[in-house]
């Protein structure tokens, strides 16, 4: 009764909520509604997007972010939306649809170099046109091949330029992902002759021992709190997951299966962790209660093995590889289970913030290649500018 | 005179039982005295994935199994431990005293090279043909009771690399489990995990691969502190 009696009013109240957004957004949604195709399973066809009136150096990194948020680069003909920038002093943008009447905005960037207000450009452009929040101003981690058992850690920005490289150990890296705010990698390291894990604070270069047991040290991955780490330990006598405090003490031990776990990563609200068990004989998915308790399958169907899961920060999707005879395969399946959807070849899937870039790696012959795909339009971009052979890219987060 | 003995007659006594508990003569580089330490080995045909000879060496072995390790069992609790501790012992230590345990000690890559053992696809379970393999280095352990042993875990290179990191650990910690099932204290038993990134052979052909998933066995010798070499010359009869 009391609440047939709240619809009308809620209705209004959700109305006035959305209106300001309807009055910023309007041209945008109504733009869409002719352009773009959504398949049953919710697949967006890339943007048509033409550019003009930019060149050189300025000219690729707006193609380059473009290509990374979803769009296709065409002629002016094909496009449905029309960039038309300039770079004098500095950069200056706008973007409309194709028949130039309808403008979603029209900015000029002051600061910075060419690179970053470009960044910030393609960054309102993929804004105006899928809603998702820039990830050009974010960087990667990865590792570099020197040797099939040795790698060092880079950092670079997303589009792999200003690369710096991180460690000299050496020896090989596993596992590598960011640590709170940024502010520190944590990884596996051979180094001192075992598999252990590290924290590196990148102010200082400071490197502090996190587990260091008899065994498998491995897979480090930061509860989305900072305050939590979860890894792989063998101290038990088989590789198991484990709970810690982030400087790794109070040591919890959340399963103990004959088989092996691997690559645990957190549920974006703190209270879940996703991993890869062989327990069934098989690798397969599997969520268990962060605090501890029974470890659940996650239903993967339509793949085989399932290895290295990532869970999407809006919480939505686990992204994981999926080994075949010949290749791996990135795949998405909705974090509550259910059927897979295979994105493309790759396998170390790591989630942007944005939910919906994927940064993975590639393997062609001995050389493994970084790669981007924006997952609702499977718009995939090879980052060509990180030379070497690179694998375990992260997102700062 | 007895004074100046005496620093050295207590060096002496720890040097004469440190002697007699010791199973590993003098570490030389590459050792390879396994036949004559350990007389079933000579017979062993090493095992592989693709090797005729496979039944040879679990025949030879099959015999030999329960003749001398068995007679072990009733030498003590701590059989096999050679180090005067338990697992139970061991499993007391600190995460760094159980490492320092390990680290330090020289490595003989060679001695245990012949008896690699080597795993089906995706698979962690050690094969019964490869148990011949296993209770040699049992039985090697057993009579050279200072020394301990790492087994080193490998993958193909068809998982990726986390879960090879995992899997190649898991391969190792079955060897483990089985080398304490022939007799040795498991403490003695250290395992390391390197995935697929140490192939025995490049290439990917199904024969590639299966050499590439194995563990491979390296003998750690006892710690050769600064100075000790001198030391063990210096005769018994010091002991007043």
């Amino acid at each position: 009764m009391n609440i047939s009696r709240l619809i009308p009013t809620l209705f209004a109240a959700l109305v006035l909520a959305v209106t300001p957004f309807l009055s910023l957004d309007a041209q945008a949604q109504s733009s869409n509604a002719y352009d773009i195709d959504r398949n049953i399973s919710g697949t967006t066809k890339p943007y048509p997007v033409n550019i003009s009136g930019l060149s050189g150096e300025a000219l690729k990194i707006l193609q380059f972010d473009l290509e990374v948020g979803g769009c296709d680069i065409v002629s002016k003909d094909s496009a449905n939306y029309l960039v038309t920038a300039s770079n004098k002093e500095n950069i200056i943008g706008k973007l409309t649809d194709k028949t130039g009447s309808i403008r979603f905005f029209n900015r000029s960037y002051k600061n910075g170099t060419t690179r970053t207000q470009v960044h910030a450009l393609a960054a309102d452009i993929i804004k105006a046109l899928t809603g998702a929040d820039s990830i050009f101003g974010n960087k990667i981690a990865y590792c570099i091949n020197t040797a099939t058992d040795k790698n060092e850690i880079y950092i670079a920005d997303f589009d792999g330029s200003n690369p710096h490289k991180l460690t000299n150990d050496g020896s090989m890296i596993r596992g590598l992902t960011w640590g709170p705010d940024n502010e520190s990698l944590f990884f596996c390291s051979y180094r001192a002759g075992n598999p252990d894990i590290y924290r590196q604070d990148l102010r200082t270069g400071k490197r502090t021992r996190i587990a260091a047991y008899l065994g498998l040290n491995t897979s480090p991955a930061i509860s989305p709190d900072g305050k939590k780490i979860a890894m792989i330990l063998s101290k038990g006598g088989s590789p198991d997951l484990y709970v810690a405090n982030i400087d790794g003490t109070n040591l919890k031990q959340l399963t103990n299966t004959k088989g092996d776990e691997s690559s645990p990563c957190w549920s974006p609200d703190g209270t879940k962790i996703c991993f890869s068990s062989r327990q069934s004989g098989a690798s397969r998915l599997y969520v268990i209660p962060a605090g501890g308790g029974q470890m659940k399958q996650i239903k993967t169907s339509g793949v085989g093995s399932a290895t290295e899961p990532d869970w999407s920060p809006d919480g939505k999707s686990i992204a994981f590889t999926t080994t075949t005879r010949h290749s791996f395969q990135i795949c998405v399946v909705p974090s509550q289970g259910g059927v897979v959807e295979v994105l493309a070849e790759g396998a170390s899937p790591n989630w942007a913030s944005n939910s919906r870039t994927l940064i993975f790696s590639r393997k062609s012959g001995k050389k493994s290649s970084l790669v981007m795909l924006d997952v609702p339009t499977k718009k995939s971009k090879i980052i060509g500018s990180v030379t070497g052979s690179a694998t375990q890219p992260c997102w700062t987060r | 005179m007895k004074n100046l003995f005496k620093p050295l007659s207590v060096l002496g006594l720890i040097l004469a039982v440190s002697l007699m508990t010791s199973g590993c003569k003098n570490p030389k580089p590459g050792l390879t005295d396994i036949p004559t330490t350990s007389p079933r080995i000579k017979q062993v045909g090493p095992t592989g994935p693709s090797q005729g000879g496979n039944n040879a060496g679990k025949n030879n072995n099959g015999g030999g199994i329960g003749l001398g390790d068995n007679g072990g069992f009733g030498s003590g609790t701590n059989l096999g431990g050679g180090d005067n501790m338990t697992d139970d012992d061991f499993s007391k230590l600190s995460a760094d005293a159980q490492r320092e345990y390990f680290e330090g000690r020289p490595m003989d890559r060679e001695v245990f090279k012949a008896y690699t053992v080597h795993f089906d696809f995706d698979s962690s379970s050690v094969r019964p043909a490869d148990m011949g393999n296993v209770q040699s280095v049992a039985d090697y352990l057993s009579s050279h009771a200072d020394c301990a042993l790492l087994i080193e875990g490998h993958c193909d290179e068809r998982g990726t690399d986390e879960y090879n990191q995992a899997l190649g650990e898991r391969r190792a910690q079955s060897v483990k489990e089985a080398i304490a099932n022939a007799g040795i204290a498991s403490h003695r038993v250290r395992t390391l995990s390197y995935g697929e990134s140490k192939p025995a052979e490049d290439g990917t052909t199904a024969e590639a691969y299966a050499k590439n998933r194995r563990g491979e066995f390296v003998l750690l010798l006892p710690k050769t502190e600064g100075g000790s070499t001198e030391a063990i010359d210096t005769p018994a009869d010091v002991i007043e």
